[in-house]
């Protein structure tokens, strides 16, 4: 039986989803079929380059994963709140790390969700020193593999502009069907109460 | 160090993305030439801070409280100085209490106790139309989520003798419970709809959201809703942040 499969997003009328739309949730094959087709860097040549792949935070260093956060230019966080976050990360967790140095991630990928249908991927990162030579990609292609392994194929992330043509090759897609991701900020409402 | 040129995978490191008023007090933490526009003045007023507070800004309530010379500051607390002697949003609050034109009593519950029967679920999905799924992953779902906010309506007779409850919306939102969370399935019965209930539902999910700490709420909006969402305060494609959906190959 094919796994069930729906891009959910928050409607209050009853709407049939649109033709286009069905393609994106029709499977026509069962996920674990298709999952070993999307790795294009295998383990083992990641272990020859030197990395070891991690899928659990037993030997993530949180303040190494905050300087990688830091060289990307994304904001610190509170150690505590780190743990706490990785710790309900029950989408799937992936990071790579030099074999050299187990407890320091150079590349790292996390999804939240809710185990069965939906999962966000948050804070991609790869370490600027390691950077252009395939690990965002290979961790990604694992969280998405894991989640797919899961039966989890409603996948979504956040994009900045200029990584959109990132994610594209690995199989996003931006706005489908005019679905919008859209994000609580205080300062809207007050504009609106001006 | 992170060039445009360049194909890599780096997040934020343009300035153009910085639109928030931090200092870098320290460049030892960052590698050369990685530009960090930041500017604050400890004076400025936290709802400034707010007002002109960008994308990642709002999910400030993650970053390191004690200023050592970090490159991003956090304000005290994610909510607004208005909002800091708000109660904090009950488990059940009760929305409305009126009469119906054949004399019962109705009343609309918003509930964040999460317990929902799935079967009513699934009824209330029917009538909305939205496809059906299995029951048990479903109830995994909800499990599984961080927060589950549902509107009952509760009706009793004139006699006073029935009362029945029912279903009549619902939203959840999945999260890391630290820093970010998604608000998935938002739905109420289409006789109860046009009435400001889902404005509500909304509303308070992300009001106990907020007030969990959670300084990151999204959610993800068929077009034909995300004007609903704009009026509740969300914002689509925050700074030119967009959405995207894993599909499967063709």
């Amino acid at each position: 039986m094919h796994s069930y499969i729906n891009i959910r997003s928050p409607l209050l009328r009853s709407t049939i989803l649109p033709l286009s739309l069905r393609r994106y949730i029709t499977p026509r094959y069962t996920p674990t079929a298709v999952a070993s087709l999307s790795i294009s860097i295998p383990d083992s040549e990641l272990s020859a380059r030197g990395f070891s792949i991690n899928y659990s935070t037993t030997n993530l260093n949180p303040s190494a994963l905050n300087d990688v956060f830091a060289s990307v230019g994304f904001p610190r966080r509170d150690t505590a709140r780190l743990n706490l976050a990785l710790s309900h990360s029950s989408g799937s967790l992936v990071w790579l790390s030099r074999t050299t140095d187990p407890t320091k991630p150079v590349a790292f990928a996390r999804a939240t969700g809710d185990g069965v249908f939906n999962a966000v991927v948050w804070d991609v990162v790869v370490d600027p020193s390691y950077q252009g030579i395939g690990l965002g990609k290979a961790v990604m292609e694992r969280v998405i593999a894991d989640l797919r392994e899961k039966g989890i194929v409603n996948i979504a992330l956040y994009a900045e502009p200029r990584v959109i043509s990132f994610y594209r090759p690995l199989g996003f897609i931006p706005d489908p069907d005019g679905i919008k991701g859209m994000v609580y900020s205080r300062r809207n409402l007050q504009k609106k109460k001006r | 160090m992170c060039s445009l040129a360049a194909p890599r995978v780096c997040f934020r490191c343009h300035p153009c993305l910085s639109s928030s008023r931090f200092e870098v007090r320290n460049n030892k933490l960052l590698p050369p030439g990685v530009y960090l526009r930041l500017k604050r003045k400890p004076e400025k007023r936290l709802e400034r801070w707010f007002l002109k507070a960008g994308f990642w800004d709002s999910i400030a309530s993650s970053i390191l409280k004690n200023n050592n010379a970090t490159e991003t500051m956090v304000p005290p607390s994610t909510l607004h100085e208005e909002e800091e002697g708000e109660e904090p949003i009950p488990d059940q609050l009760l929305l409305a209490d009126r009469s119906l034109s054949d004399g019962t009593q109705e009343q609309i519950i918003f509930s964040l106790t999460g317990d929902v029967d799935v079967h009513a679920l699934q009824d209330l999905c029917d009538k909305v139309g939205w496809p059906r799924r299995p029951l048990s992953k479903v109830a995994v779902s909800l499990k599984n989520s961080f927060l589950v906010a549902t509107l009952y309506s509760i009706t009793k007779s004139p006699e006073g003798d029935e009362e029945r409850k029912q279903l009549i919306g619902m939203a959840r939102a999945t999260s890391d419970q630290a820093f970010n969370a998604t608000i998935w399935d938002v739905i109420v019965d289409p006789s109860y709809q046009g009435q400001g209930l889902g404005k509500a539902l909304v509303q308070k999910l992300t009001r106990a959201l907020l007030q969990r700490d959670i300084g990151n709420i999204s959610l993800f909006a068929d077009s034909k809703v995300v004007d609903f969402y704009k009026n509740l305060g969300f914002e689509a494609d925050p700074e030119g942040i967009k959405g995207m959906f894993w599909h499967l190959p063709f």
